[in-house]
This record gives structure tokens, C-alpha cells and sequence, in this order.
């Protein structure tokens, strides 16, 4: 703490409060400098008390309730736990609804991430480095966020009418004579899910990726073309490893975001397409709230795995 | 439905009156297993007391005294008391509706488009038939927890 010095300062000042009593000794330390970030914290830091960890906690401990088709009592049993995982010893080698659907999620996990990625870095490369003026920058960068000012929903939706059995891809190319019958993968598929998701998500990698590039000092990209590197090895070699922190942010917004997805595969698969979020929506709606509970607890300790693992790779604090 | 993005559904009996009456051909297919069956009805909680009490059997009666009842016939429910239902109706949509036989005359929605031309039969047939075919009603089974599961398990094969 370099504000230590600080603290001591004012410590030493002749103060109102006689430092003999507890109380004068408590406001005091409440008004002293070395509180104040404290002070600072503390508005933030009750706000993720209310709507975080009680939430949170409020999960854990209900994962342990017993419940039936009309209640849920308190109990401390482990019987929701042991139905999530029932017959994923038992079954094997064949996987169990719990690993099947774990498998089925990190599939579009792989692929939304990779696809996002790939586009992100594109856009995010472009944007930094071929695009010379502030004014050009923000102005496509604003052109990147205007999907955005439509919600979530109406913009999964709005793929309906381009991609469905009568849909105007559809529609184009059986006029074009290309197919015969219209395409049904274009449509309520992985395909679609997968394009929904590059479609949700990039924005959120191209963000951070690009804080990441602005940063990088131009001079590097000098001293390694006049080091003889060619555009490939100054892309992989300067650029890859100085954006490594933006890349990290991103990919965690997107692997959060597609592991606990369950509107979009709902919306883009038909409801007929496994994820762990849907799992856990249909025991929500057959009231199985304990069950249900533990299947979330369960899923964040994966994703808590999975974001440790990234990060493990980068040390985002450092970097920043 | 409408939009032909969907083949096959699990629909309510007023979004195939609709979706018939926008002109898509689409039937209503009787299982051979049998029907899934819903019922609603009013309930009054105990708390209900003097002028409240009164409006609320003020608003049952009216909704059992025929019009109401008549209406939900023609989207292809049925009411729950069909006497004065069938007060309301004509005696070619009471034969249409409920009793299976083939439409007399064009066969109006509640809204008045056109749903049936005249000669066409209701499918699955008359009240009988399709209310003695039920196999089951839609409420929380003994096998829920089971059923839950294996529901989960479909989505996932």
C-alpha cells in the first residue's frame, strides 16, 4: 500500500475525538485516510452481497433440500448431486443424460469460441492497425455495436425468415435451380445455433481484443520488420502474445456466456437440441427447484474450472 | 405454423382454428394411444367474502349461462355445462362440434372468418369419441421425476 505514509499523516494531526475511548478510537479509523478506499468499495461491494453472493448461497443450500411434486423441505442430503450424476459410473463406456448434455454444450462452447475468436481477432486486427484515424476507428466501431440496439431475442428471431424452409436463402436458391428441395440444416440445427452464437457473441470478443492491440506500441511492429520478421511471424510472434490478455477477456465472456446459454439453442435449435441451461430450465418449470439447483451448482463449478484453466494460461491481472 | 416452418406440434385448439382459418391446411391427428387431456376451472379462495364473493358468482354464472360456453365450442374446446351452450349455437354447428357429423353449412370461427366449408367432418369426430379417447389429463403424475428425466434425455439423444 503506498498510501500507508498518508494514513500516518493524518494520524498524527490533533483530532476532536479523545483517542482514549473506544468510540473516539473507532471513528477515528472510520475517518482516516487508510479507510477510505474501503468507504469507496463499500457501495459496490454490498450491491454484489445482495445480488450475487446471497443468490449464490441461496443455491448451494437449497441444491440440498429434498423436494416432490408440490414442495421442497429443508433437509441436508446429497440426493439431488447423486441424480445428476446417476448412471454416469454405471452406463459406461456410453454417457449418461448428464455427460451427454455436458458434451452436446461444450461442442457449440468449442465452436462459438473458436468461430468468435477467429472473427474478433479479424476485426479487432483491422480496426487497430489498418484503420489510421481516431475518427474512422470510433465510426466503425459504432457500426460494430448497432445489432446491439435491438434485443437478444428479436435478433435470434430474425433469422427465422431468413433461413427457414421457405426463407429467402431457401427461396434463392431453389430459384437458382442450386437445390432441388430447400435446405432443412439451415435452419432449428447445430448450424444455426452455432451461427447464432458468432452472431451474439463476437462483439464481446472484438472489445477487449481490441483494448488489448491499441496498447501494443507501433515501434514493435517497426523493430520486428526491420528484425526481417515477415507479416505472419510479427502477427504471431509481437501482436498474438500483446493481445494474449484481450484474448483471455473475451473468451471468457464467450465461454460463460454459451455454458449457460439456454434461449438461444431453445430458439435457434428447435428445443430439440441438448444443453445444460435447457436441462436445468425444464426442471425449473416441472418445479424440481432443488434438483435444479444442483445442476447450477454443478455448471459453475465447470465453468469456474474451465475460466481458472484460461486464466492459468494468463495472467489477466498482470497484463492489465 | 402459419409461416410453414413448422410440420408437426403439439397445438391448442384455437391456434388450429386460427391457423385453418389463415387457409393452412392442418388437422388435428388422433393418436391411436389416445388423447392428453387439459381441464380449467374456477376456483374461489376462502378469503372472498361479501360484495366480492357476490361479483365473483356474479361472473361464474355469466360464464356458465351459454354465450362464453358457446364460444369456446366453436374454437374447439368444450364448455362445462353444454346444456346452454348449446342454447347459443345452431343446431348445424352443434352437430358439427359436438355430435361429429358433417358440416351443413359453412362453419364460421368465433371471429366470423371462415373456418370449414360446408361437408367437411371434425377431426378425431363427435364429443364422445374424442372425450372417451383421453389417456391421459395434463397434471403432475406419480412418475414425474421420472418423466422430467426421460423428457431431458430425449432432447439430449
Amino acid at each position: 500500500m503506498s498510501d500507508g505514509g498518508a494514513g500516518g499523516t493524518a494520524l498524527l494531526r490533533p483530532s476532536a475525538v479523545p483517542a482514549t475511548t473506544g468510540v473516539g478510537v473507532w471513528l477515528r479509523r472510520l475517518a482516516s485516510r487508510a479507510a477510505a478506499p474501503y468507504w469507496q468499495a463499500a457501495p459496490l461491494a454490498l450491491v454484489f452481497a445482495f445480488f450475487f453472493v446471497l443468490p449464490l448461497v441461496v443455491t448451494v443450500v437449497v441444491s440440498l433440500w429434498r423436494y416432490n411434486e408440490y414442495s421442497i423441505t429443508p433437509a441436508l442430503v446429497g440426493d439431488n448431486y447423486a441424480s445428476v450424476f446417476s448412471g454416469c459410473l454405471a452406463e459406461l463406456p456410453s454417457l449418461c443424460l448428464t455427460f451427454k448434455t455436458y458434451l452436446s454444450t461444450l461442442k457449440f462452447c468449442v465452436l462459438a469460441w473458436a468461430l468468435t475468436l477467429l472473427l474478433g481477432f479479424t476485426v479487432a486486427y483491422f480496426l487497430t492497425f489498418h484503420v489510421r484515424s481516431l475518427t474512422g476507428q470510433m465510426t466503425l466501431f459504432l457500426v460494430c455495436t448497432i445489432p446491439f440496439w435491438t434485443s437478444n431475442v428479436i435478433r435470434m428471431i430474425s433469422w427465422v425468415p431468413l433461413l427457414g424452409r421457405n426463407g429467402l436463402v431457401n427461396s434463392f436458391l431453389v430459384s437458382a435451380g442450386l437445390t432441388r428441395e430447400p435446405l432443412t440444416w439451415l435452419l432449428f440445427s447445430d448450424f444455426s445455433v452455432a451461427l447464432a452464437f458468432v452472431h451474439l457473441y463476437t462483439m464481446f470478443m472484438i472489445v477487449p481484443i481490441f483494448n488489448s492491440m491499441s496498447r501494443i506500441d507501433r515501434a514493435l511492429l517497426e523493430a520486428a520488420r526491420d528484425a526481417g520478421a515477415s507479416g505472419w511471424q510479427a502477427l504471431w510472434n509481437v501482436v498474438v502474445p500483446l493481445s494474449k490478455p484481450g484474448i483471455v477477456i473475451g473468451s471468457i465472456f464467450v465461454v460463460t456466456m454459451v455454458m449457460g446459454d439456454y434461449v438461444t439453442i431453445g430458439v435457434m435449435g428447435g428445443q430439440q437440441i441438448a444443453s445444460v441451461g435447457k436441462v436445468i430450465q425444464v426442471q425449473l418449470s416441472y418445479l424440481q427447484f432443488p434438483l435444479a439447483a444442483a445442476n447450477a451448482v454443478v455448471l459453475l463449478a465447470v465453468v469456474l474450472m474451465v475460466i481458472a484453466a484460461m486464466t492459468r494460461l494468463v495472467d489477466v491481472r498482470k497484463e492489465l | 405454423m402459419a409461416s410453414g416452418e413448422v410440420v408437426i406440434q403439439s397445438m391448442w385448439s384455437p391456434a388450429v382454428t386460427k391457423v385453418r382459418s389463415m387457409g393452412v391446411p392442418c388437422i388435428y391427428q388422433p393418436l391411436k394411444e389416445g388423447y392428453r387431456a387439459w381441464a380449467a376451472g374456477f376456483g374461489l379462495p376462502k378469503t372472498l367474502s361479501g360484495k366480492k364473493l357476490d361479483a365473483a358468482y356474479d361472473f361464474i354464472n355469466w360464464f356458465l349461462s351459454g354465450w362464453a360456453g358457446a364460444f369456446l365450442n366453436r374454437q374447439g374446446y368444450y364448455s362445462a355445462v353444454l346444456d346452454t351452450a348449446k342454447a347459443q349455437m345452431e343446431p348445424y354447428e352443434w352437430a358439427y362440434w359436438m355430435e361429429g357429423k358433417a358440416a351443413e353449412r359453412d362453419i364460421k370461427a368465433p371471429d366470423g372468418t371462415l373456418l370449414e366449408k360446408a361437408g367437411t367432418v371434425r377431426d378425431g369426430g363427435s364429443f364422445e369419441a374424442r372425450m372417451g379417447a383421453v389417456a391421459c389429463w395434463n397434471a403432475v403424475m406419480d412418475q414425474n421425476d421420472y418423466m422430467v428425466r426421460k423428457w431431458n434425455e430425449f432432447i439430449a439423444a
